[in-house]
């Protein structure tokens, strides 16, 4: 396999570059990277700088449901659906069941994963055993299978201690815990943003007091005792402002976005008449919150951009809206929303946005990084920025067909992904 | 003329059409006083009441209301139904529209419901109450009921009393009063009053007394009692000193003031026996005008079609 891309956007992420130029792989190798390259005998040629090659694209968020929702998800609809999705590595949440909150379960991961060997999955393992907010799981034994992070997602850890535990007992291996903030004795019954929305609709609210207070506790807490906290999926302009406050006193916090918060607001539950894949937690807010998290982005308060993949049967959401379950299938739809919306319509520089999806996550979850350089694996995905399409969800690899973009004519998609050297995805298609 | 396939809240409506129901509300009293009370105009449509909420008036009216005018009802309340083993909402409902239902009233404790239901069947959809959105029959009840006592339903004074948050009532009486133009007052505890409900064209106000000064129309909201044991307020006690209406705080009302109520009432919780049935009070007419209403939309919306159909 002979391929050269010609005057294509090449991105650093870890420079904070992006230039045009040429990059040569062969056999899985990137060869060269330079100017005018030209080669002898039978190359495959693309060539365009609409073409951004960007590399090692990682979603820290996601849920595979496997071991114990396999009609949701699984490892491997879960692997294809990263891929499609441009990324060459995933997190995988601990709450399935069993829990990821114990070594087998990692290593069930892990074995699985190479099994399949479409995309690198790295699991995340619990807080607290059970997910349940009491003890510290065996976070030592877990990392030493191979988790790389630690969360009890869908559950906030409501009770301090434990989390301040957490935070110091994790210090010795230097991983992050990673909190889903939500006070959930304000949240109770809510199914949407708390305010404007809900009052029309008579929905049951979830204020962003619920989240803001829980970070505000975790950002003092991560101070207090020194540890590596990473705060999921914010999405109110109060839990940025606590965020931007510990990263001034030089707390070791970072923080993710996901697409849906940054494209949709609150009033899309109305437009889309109670649409129960409008149905997300942390629910979607303001548009005061979105130009905030905007801000965030550009600002760099925000690290990364996630998905929060959450896939559900129809079964799930074809129901009663305060009975739907939380969450849209995110994996497929995240690079073309972030161009459309970050890049065409903000004008955000191209990695800025994807630096968000690539190296902070790989740096804050302590993997592997392969950048765009010579001599190394190919392990990067090509994206079409000129691509304009419709969201089919039909088409979706993942199971979780629940998307509120479906239809959607979004600009930018990935249209080749490198894992570790091999060309897995081109075009729609798997190829390995 | 009519041409909506479902009626889910006041929200979708337009002054129009609020008007043409009260217009034929008035004609379907009249049907209402007759010795035979039955017309034949839905002779050969079906309707289904399907309750997944408790409910006495609502439904009997409803029933009664499609009796009178000849259509063939049916009624599933969950306890009898499928629901019982499982089966969801939709696969009910469409099971039931399969054998030929032309329309579906519906009571659900889920907000959205109808919305839910309309976008998945092809029979028509009338909201009979949805969570805390809206319940728009009342609202209309209401309003013809304030149409017949003071002839006239704009430049009024409306206030609403009570646990506006959890209501239904509440939301589909403040669209249809400002459609209207008249003007609402809302008036309860800070953990009963909905964030943004200003929004909606409405004062707020936390002091009964402001409430009821000016008000041509007080309306009185049931109070739920489960909302005490979730701390939104302290006691019944507390809350009927504060907000129950009775002879002593009504005497800052105007003369000719009318009390309403949605109905079931908590007697002596927020409104006082006395009050409740005094010659102020029109619940009782609220009743009876729910038929009235609720057999003018039916006629409006199945029947209205063709001029032999006419009443």
């Amino acid at each position: 396999m002979r391929i050269l891309f010609k005057n294509v956007t090449l991105i650093f992420p870890e420079k904070d570059l992006e230039e045009i130029g040429d990059l040569y792989v062969e056999n899985g190798i990137i060869r060269d990277i330079g100017k005018n390259l030209s080669l002898d005998g039978e190359v495959e040629v693309i060539e365009g700088k609409d073409k951004v090659l960007v590399p090692t694209l990682v979603d820290m968020h996601v849920h595979l449901r496997e071991p114990g929702y396999e009609w949701k998800e699984t490892i491997e609809t879960g692997s294809k659906a990263a891929i499609a999705g441009g990324f060459t590595a995933i997190c995988c949440m601990p709450n399935t069941n069993p829990p990821i909150d114990n070594k087998e379960t990692v290593r069930f991961i892990y074995e699985k994963t190479n099994k399949i060997g479409l995309v690198r999955i790295y699991p995340i393992g619990t807080i607290t055993k059970g997910r349940e907010g009491k003890e510290l799981s065996e976070i030592g034994d877990m990392y030493m299978a191979g988790a790389k992070g630690f969360s009890d997602d869908g559950n906030c850890v409501m009770n301090s201690e434990v989390l301040r535990c957490a935070l110091e007992y994790s210090k010795m291996f230097d991983v992050p815990i990673i909190e889903h903030p939500e006070d959930i004795n304000l949240t109770t019954e809510g199914s949407i943003n708390w305010g404007k929305i809900s009052t029309l609709l008579g929905l049951k609210g979830m204020p962003w007091v619920a989240e803001a207070s829980i970070v505000a506790r975790d950002v003092f807490l991560a101070s207090f005792t020194k540890g590596k906290l990473h705060i999921a999926h914010i999405s109110c302009w109060q839990s940025l402002d606590m965020i931007k406050w510990g990263k001034e006193k030089g707390v070791n916090v970072t923080c993710e976005v996901t697409p849906h918060h940054l494209v949709l607001t609150e009033d899309y539950v109305k437009e889309s008449l109670y649409d129960t894949n409008t149905k997300m937690n942390p629910p979607l807010r303001t548009k005061e919150d979105q130009e905030a998290l905007w801000e965030g982005i550009k600002n760099d308060i925000i690290d990364v951009i996630a998905t929060d993949h959450a896939p559900h049967h129809i079964d799930d959401k074809m129901v009663e809206y305060n009975l739907a379950e939380f969450g849209i299938s995110g994996l497929e739809t995240a690079i073309p929303l972030i161009i459309t919306y970050g890049y065409y319509k903000r004008k955000i520089p191209l990695v800025k946005l994807l630096k968000k999806m690539s190296y902070n996550p790989a740096k804050i979850m302590g993997l592997p990084y392969i950048p765009l350089d010579k001599n190394v694996p190919a392990n990067f995905t090509v994206i079409d920025i000129s691509l304009e399409k419709k969201v089919e969800k039909e088409k979706f690899f993942s199971k979780g067909k629940n998307t509120p973009f479906d239809g959607w004519a979004l600009k930018g998609w990935p249209i080749m992904t490198f894992v570790e050297g091999r060309l897995v995805y081109r075009e729609g298609k798997i190829l390995w | 003329m009519w041409n909506k396939k479902d009626l889910i809240g006041i929200k979708e409506l337009s002054k129009y059409e609020i008007e043409l129901i009260i217009e034929t509300a008035v004609s379907m009293k009249e049907i209402l006083k007759r010795t035979i009370k039955k017309v034949p105009t839905l002779r050969g449509r079906t309707i289904c009441t399907l309750f997944y909420e408790p409910s006495t008036r609502t439904r009997s009216s409803f029933e009664l209301a499609a009796k009178y005018l000849s259509a063939d009802t049916i009624s599933i309340a969950t306890s009898t139904s499928s629901v019982q083993k499982g089966e969801t909402l939709l696969d009910t409902v469409k099971t039931i529209e399969a054998m030929g239902v032309d329309l579906f009233i519906v009571r659900h404790s889920a907000s959205g419901i109808p919305y839910f239901l309309a976008k998945n069947i092809k029979a028509g959809v009338i909201n009979a109450g949805d969570g805390m959105h809206e319940h728009p029959t009342q609202a209309l009840l209401d309003v013809f009921t304030v149409f017949e006592k003071k002839g006239k339903i704009d430049g009024l004074k409306v206030s609403i009393i009570g646990d506006i948050f959890h209501s239904r009532v509440a939301r589909s009486n403040i669209y249809a009063w400002n459609k209207l133009g008249s003007s609402v007052i809302v008036c309860g505890p800070p953990t009963l009053i909905p964030p943004y409900i200003e929004d909606l064209n409405v004062e707020v106000t936390y002091n009964l007394d402001e409430a009821i000064e000016d008000a041509d129309i007080i309306y009185v909201l049931r109070l739920q009692l489960e909302r005490q044991k979730k701390g939104l307020f302290p006691t019944l006690r507390e809350y009927h000193m504060l907000f129950g209406i009775n002879e002593e705080r009504i005497k800052k009302a105007k003369k000719d003031v009318l009390v309403m109520h949605p109905g079931p009432m908590n007697r002596g919780v927020e409104i006082s026996s006395e009050i409740a049935d005094s010659l102020l009070s029109v619940i009782n007419e609220q009743v009876t005008n729910g038929v009235a209403v609720r057999m003018a939309l039916l006629y409006l919306m199945l029947g209205g079609k063709s001029d032999e159909n006419t009443v």
